[in-house]
């Protein structure tokens, strides 16, 4: 194990500086004989331990006889991080290339991901793993994620084509101009980054380019009081899909309006609605607030309180639950906002430059 | 030390048996050669080729001197090292020459493996005698019948030296015999006891003798005899036919010196020759010897030597003794570990762990001495 934790020190070293290359050679002739099953070059090994003991002997003889002792230990606990390093490294440069984070169970802790709303998976992590004693589960599941982040090399270079994603349901923010194509975002309401994605479309005038038209996905997550990452994107999204059920004769349909209410807009204290919604309100203080814009949009009180019940229906739930599983396992995507157009997916925020091309 | 000046102050070089280091003298001389007169010598008629042959009959003249030689019986070629002297001889020896090898327990490979080989090609036995802890070969007359004797005069272990080499000569010619001396470590250390040898053969190196890395064979004129030449070229013949050749008559040593020579070297031997000539040590080898025998003598070590020598090898149970090498060297010391190419007797006859050996030179000084001791002693605390 030693002579494979030089090889690896040196020939890291060697990329740097010739000189210490022979000693890489020479340490990797050491690992192809342990691979062989032959012995290693014990010359080779007891030079490198008394060249590294040779700096400390006189001045901490204590020290320097710990690490004889332990040097092979400490040589076996370094391979073992290096190769979990490298499969690390491995694994999120995939994720990366893949699901455009470098961890797809928490896409925000990953700084190459961009500005994004991770879309968090139940798996637990290793550190909480080895404290519940469930570290075969983990490796498992980190085997079966590699094993799906492999298998989904291909979708990084296919063509998205939204028109592939969308049904009868879907609305658009402009009225449907079959010259132009179609771009589909996912957004979950409560996501802030959603909402900086919709000031960039508005910016570049993207939505009079495209025929923009979206998936509400409210985000799950099991470790809040509601289940979800924001407390009232389910109730939103109900709302958002049972008013497209009974549409408003408007130039912008009326759930485009509540999402930019939400996105866009200020409340009297000086917050986003959106911020108001995950920060302040409960339930029935957003209910009221989006009935109180569906009646300024011009429904009925009959309309309102049809919604209102639309929203709360076994059918208005199966068309969310349909949504959720195109996302999760059509689209497959990790983490949102996600914007399909031009044959391209993105992930993240896209700027105003890109929206314009 | 003067002659030493240019070297770094806190080095401390132990590692004199394997090469000495170039008092500045030397280095000047060579440096003259390259500057003022860089030719080639041998059968040419301009200055600088002129004064090169003789610079190198001048070396020549002061080894034999140096020896109490005779150019009437022997002569001086030059070479790459000892050892490719003394295979030069052993591998073109003619196979009437002698019946058996002899060599001791002791040699360096430079003998051992020449002896073993030269044996197996003129397909007569090769005899491993021993010698006693004060170096003398222990033998009887008879064991030397038509023998090739070949054996250093001075360990490369522990410096002991061969104090019966007089009687093995005398012995050896009586009984048809020859004798070559590897004497690597004995003509810069005592040559004084070679002076009455009545040797065939004598292999030495300049590099131990604070000359460039040069080999140095002075042969007696008959042994050049019995040699069939097989190892030839420019500079060794008189006249060559379409088949046949006629080897060098008149300068016997040219048949053993095949190509060019390097002529740098042997002016540099030269002066190396004349530098050690007029030397005059601070402190005497001996009294140096002594005190790093008393001072080791102190630590946790087992001493091959029995007796203060220029040459100290032991071994320590507390620390294995590359790795006291490696530790040396943190510290700015030199020495060399090992089995210092005598893994015959070292390794497999007295199955002793490598050994740390510490020899000294001329440019040692008792506070180096003194140093290294301390260094050894500090580390002996703490491993």
């Amino acid at each position: 194990m030693f002579c494979i934790a030089a090889f690896i020190i040196f020939a890291i070293l060697g990329i740097f500086s010739a000189s210490y290359r022979s000693l890489a050679k020479k340490a990797w002739q050491c690992v192809v004989k342990r691979i062989t099953f032959k012995p290693c070059e014990i010359g080779f090994k007891e030079e490198l331990k008394s060249r590294l003991l040779s700096r400390i002997i006189l001045t901490k003889p204590r020290l320097a006889k710990s690490f004889d002792r332990w040097i092979d230990v400490l040589a076996f606990v370094f391979v073992v991080l290096t190769i979990w390093s490298f499969l690390v490294v491995l694994n999120s440069g995939l994720s990366l290339l893949v699901y455009d984070t470098c961890n797809p169970n928490d896409a925000e802790s990953c700084a190459f991901g961009g500005q994004t709303c991770s879309i968090g998976s139940a798996k637990p992590g290793f550190w909480d793993s080895l404290k519940q004693g469930k570290i075969l589960i983990w490796g498992k599941d980190t085997a079966l994620t590699f094993g799906e982040t492999v298998s989904n090399i291909p979708n990084r270079f296919k063509n998205w084509n939204p028109a592939d994603y969308v049904n009868e349901r879907n609305t658009y923010y402009k009225p449907f101009d079959e010259q132009k194509p179609i771009a589909l975002e996912i957004i979950d309401p409560g996501c802030k980054f959603c909402a900086q994605l919709f000031g960039n479309i508005k910016q570049a005038g993207f939505e009079e380019r495209y025929n923009l038209t979206y998936i509400a996905y409210p985000i799950s997550d099991q470790t809040t009081g509601t289940g979800y990452k924001f407390p009232h994107s389910y109730l939103v999204a109900s709302y958002l899909e049972a008013v497209k059920l009974q549409p408003l004769a408007s130039q912008t349909p009326a759930d485009w309006q509540i999402l930019e209410k939400i996105f866009t807009q200020r409340n009297s204290n000086g917050l986003t609605f959106q911020e108001e919604f995950n920060l302040v309100d409960n339930e029935q203080q957003v209910s009221e607030r989006l009935e109180s814009w569906l009646f300024d949009m011009g429904y009925s009180a009959d309309k309102v309180v049809s919604i209102r019940l639309s929203a709360d229906s076994e059918q208005v739930k199966e068309i969310i639950a349909a949504n959720n599983r195109l996302v999760e396992d059509e689209i497959e995507t990790k983490k949102i906002p996600t914007i399909m157009f031009n044959g391209r997916r993105y992930d993240r925020v896209v700027d105003v430059d890109k929206l314009k091309e | 030390m003067k002659d030493f000046e240019y070297l770094d102050k806190s080095v401390l070089y132990f590692d004199s048996s394997c090469q000495t280091l170039r008092p500045q003298q030397v280095i000047d001389a060579m440096s003259q050669y390259y500057h003022e007169y860089n030719a080639c010598g041998g059968r040419v008629k301009y200055d600088w080729g002129i004064n090169v042959d003789e610079k190198i009959l001048q070396t020549k003249e002061k080894v034999l001197k140096s020896l109490e030689k005779s150019r009437k019986d022997y002569v001086v070629a030059f070479t790459l090292n000892t050892t490719y002297g003394i295979n030069l001889i052993l591998s073109q020896l003619k196979s009437s020459v002698a019946d058996q090898i002899i060599t001791s327990e002791i040699e360096h490979n430079s003998v051992f493996l020449p002896a073993q080989t030269a044996g197996k090609r003129l397909g007569i036995p090769t005899r491993v005698l021993s010698r006693d802890d004060r170096g003398n070969l222990i033998y009887e007359k008879k064991d030397l019948e038509k023998s090739v004797v070949i054996l250093n005069t001075t360990s490369n272990i522990d410096g002991r030296m061969l104090g019966n080499a007089g009687q093995i000569c005398k012995d050896a010619h009586e009984q048809g015999g020859l004798v070559l001396f590897d004497a690597a470590q004995t003509f810069v250390h005592a040559p004084q006891i070679l002076n009455k040898l009545d040797f065939d053969g004598l292999f030495f190196s300049a590099h131990k003798f604070y000359g460039p890395s040069l080999g140095v064979m002075v042969v007696k004129k008959s042994l050049i005899e019995k040699l069939e030449f097989s190892f030839i070229g420019g500079g060794t013949v008189d006249d060559v036919f379409e088949h046949d050749f006629v080897l060098a008559t008149e300068d016997l040593a040219s048949r053993l010196e095949p190509g060019l020579q390097s002529f740098a070297q042997i002016i540099g031997f030269g002066a190396a020759l004349d530098w050690i000539a007029a030397f005059k040590p601070k402190e005497s080898r001996e009294v140096l010897s002594k005190s790093l025998f008393e001072q080791v003598s102190q630590l946790p070590v087992k001493l091959i030597n029995k007796q203060a020598s220029p040459v100290l090898g032991f071994y320590s149970e507390k620390i294995e003794a590359h790795r006291l090498a490696i530790f040396l060297s943190a510290q700015n010391a030199m020495a060399r570990s090992g089995y210092f190419c005598c893994h015959y007797y070292l390794k497999n006859l007295k199955q002793y762990p490598p050994l740390l050996r510490i020899s000294l030179g001329l440019h040692n000084s008792q506070e180096q001495v003194d140093s290294l001791s301390a260094i050894l002693k500090s580390i002996f605390s703490k491993v």
